[in-house]
């Protein structure tokens, strides 16, 4: 670890902003609110899962030759915007980048959260989730091992490998807050002060642990990039490795590593601007903030459109029958208005508010992020869906339409991210008070120097 | 031979906590710590550079990294030689899954070795001692340094500490037990 400056300090405590941030942490009647409301959601999830459970998969729309439908869009999709945090965060923290700081936590908790639920779509999916264990590699008398030629057997090794990575790339920083949230709960409230000791383990701010911590975020923060890149190629080779028209494309792999990244933007800034009016975050989560984030958010955007475009281009400059009558599902089909929708709101208006600063404020971005957010669900859908429904063998075309158990579990899905959420922010600081305090020290130095480096001689 | 005491000093800023440090050193205080809320200058980190060592976790995180790839590439790998299935002509072991596995577990062999570093070199696994007097100070960005002062230079050690920025800069808590015998 480099050596840190001898003359670097810290700020008086009589400026010292990290305790208002923990002051976040509890209870507050929105929050409530909120989480009463999505875990209703979160209760039909489970009844609707239950009742699918109970009497089969023929409950849901997907069917000959549609046999994926709502559950592996939401799959794609949550896998997708899991990229917000870890990857966005990581990128961030390797890059050296200090508008990070007030959004990092915040960005990794989506990333858990919604790993979390898009694993549970292949579970939904099987129908048996019990049987579940049989893609496990554990002896077992049938001598039923998993096979490892299978990209949904690599998905389960993928995603199991992100998701400790993440919960534990989101769990390391908050350490040194946590710990701050011991000492202020010691003797207080006796359930969150046995919580916060014992999720702190035995941090007590000494040299030795910041030492171990950075070398900690740091090694994780460059490991978890690459892992994070594969879990959405391996998806995404879920399709590619197929011979069904749409699906097999040799760019597949970084076109859905694209749209991850942006839709997990996309859910990253709506979320945000949502805790900044919500919370009264406006001191943390500045319009500086979503500035920078947007400059990416657009990046993100053009180069979505570049590989939306080139992934169509080909296909239907090839000429091949199947690509052509994938190509008319989509554009003159009965999903075209889904897709038009979605060129408008992941292309057009992002393209049209966003180069501009005026539209990269809170409130105009956090509407294009949700059109986004719609958007790239969409296109998960556009995915999965016209190519299923018009396969090679123009005799078993079909059509699909979700059932409402299926429905159910899509909207139940969104409302247990949100109970998830709601839940994290009433438990644990959503904004970093290490990082972002450290930062104010960062600034305050150089502000220092700037002065000195000023006054005459 | 003296009894010792625990003395606790919060610090405002960096400046003073160095000015704190060195007065325990004056006092020949032992078992200094010092911490804070946010990662500290390193020259207030009571340890000798030469004794701090360099940090283990790199390479626990490679040695994890290799641990985790090698299981996952046997895992793969001997799957499918213990279980054959029929593959028409093609190799048991099929090269381009078993890399993608091998890959994931080595990413996974290397973060859990690069947490179980940080546990075990940060000393996480001690649960929290007793909360020391002024802990609750940390959150407001005071500096805490903790020490162990000989009885006979504790009175000169708290009146040097409180002169260096007066009460609102330098506040000291003194455990009333003595802490431990020094020889």
């Amino acid at each position: 670890m480099a050596e840190r400056p001898a003359h670097a300090t810290v700020p008086s405590p009589r400026t010292a902003g990290s305790s208002s941030v923990l002051e976040l942490v509890g209870p507050s009647p929105k929050l409530l609110l909120g989480s009463a409301v999505t875990g209703l959601l979160v209760l039909l999830l489970f009844l609707a899962w239950g009742y699918q459970a109970k009497n089969g998969l023929g409950v849901a729309g997907i069917n000959r030759p549609v046999f994926w439908g709502f559950y592996i869009v939401n799959f794609v999709f949550w896998i997708g915007v899991s990229h917000a945090g870890t990857l966005i965060s990581a990128i961030l923290r390797v890059t050296g980048a200090q508008w990070r700081r007030p959004l990092t936590r915040c960005a990794e908790a989506i990333t858990v959260f919604a790993l979390m639920i898009g694993g549970l779509f292949p579970l939904i999916h099987m129908g048996r989730p019990w049987l579940f264990y049989r893609m496990l590699p554990l002896p077992d008398y049938r001598e039923l091992w998993p096979n490892f030629r299978s990209p949904l057997q690599w998905d389960l090794v993928a995603i199991f490998t992100y998701l400790t990575g993440s919960i534990l790339y989101l769990a390391l920083p908050l350490i040194p807050d946590l710990a701050l949230l011991r000492d202020r709960y010691a003797g207080q409230h006796p359930v969150l002060a046995r919580l916060y000791r014992t999720l702190a383990l035995g941090w007590r701010g000494t040299h030795r642990q910041w030492r171990a911590l950075d070398w900690g975020i740091r090694i994780l923060a460059v490991a978890i990039i690459p892992v994070a890149v594969s879990v959405h190629s391996i998806v995404s080779w879920d399709f590619a490795m197929t011979r069904v028209p749409g699906w097999k494309s040799t760019i597949f792999a970084p076109y859905f590593v694209v749209g991850a990244i942006y839709s997990g933007i996309a859910m990253l800034l709506f979320t945000m601007a949502l805790l900044r009016r919500g919370l009264r975050l406006e001191r943390v989560l500045t319009d500086g903030v979503f500035d920078k984030l947007g400059l990416l958010f657009v990046a993100m955007s053009m180069l979505w459109v570049y590989f939306t475009f080139s992934e169509h281009l080909t296909t239907w400059y090839g000429g091949d029958v199947a690509e052509a009558r994938v190509h008319h599902e989509l554009f003159h089909g009965p999903l075209s208005p889904a897709f038009w929708t979605m060129v408008v709101v992941n292309a057009i208006i992002p393209l049209a508010v966003l180069p501009f600063r005026r539209g990269r404020r809170p409130l105009p971005i956090a509407l294009v992020s949700l059109g986004v957010v719609v958007g790239m669900w969409l296109e998960r859908l556009l995915i999965v869906v016209p190519s299923l429904s018009v396969p090679r063998l123009a005799y078993t075309v079909g059509s699909y339409a979700p059932s409402p158990v299926e429905i159910a579990i899509t909207v139940g899905a969104v409302g247990l991210f949100a109970f998830l959420y709601f839940g994290f922010v009433q438990l644990f600081p959503i904004v970093s008070a290490w990082e972002v305090r450290e930062g104010e020290v960062e600034e305050e130095e150089h502000a220092r120097e700037v002065l000195a480096a000023e006054e005459p001689a | 031979m003296s009894a010792r005491h625990r003395l606790h000093v919060a610090s405002a800023d960096a400046d003073r906590a160095r000015r704190a440090l060195a007065v325990l050193r004056a006092a020949e205080a032992t078992e200094i710590e010092v911490r804070g809320s946010i990662p500290l200058p390193d020259d207030l980190d009571p340890e000798p550079p030469a004794a701090r060592g360099r940090s283990k976790v790199l390479p626990a995180a490679l040695a994890g990294a290799l641990a985790g790839g090698l299981g996952a590439w046997l895992i793969a790998s001997q799957t499918a030689l213990s279980y054959p299935i029929f593959t028409g002509g093609m190799p048991l072991v099929a090269g381009p899954p078993v890399a993608i596995v091998t890959y994931e577990g080595t990413a996974l062999g290397l973060i859990l070795a690069t947490v179980a570093a940080v546990v075990l070199e940060g000393r996480l696994w001690r649960r929290a001692r007793v909360p020391e007097p002024l802990d609750g100070l940390l959150a407001d960005g005071w500096i805490l340094t903790h020490a162990s002062v000989p009885e006979t230079a504790l009175e000169r050690a708290v009146r040097a500490l409180e002169a260096i920025g007066g009460p609102e800069a330098v506040r000291t808590a003194v455990d009333d037990a003595p802490a431990a015998a020094a020889g």
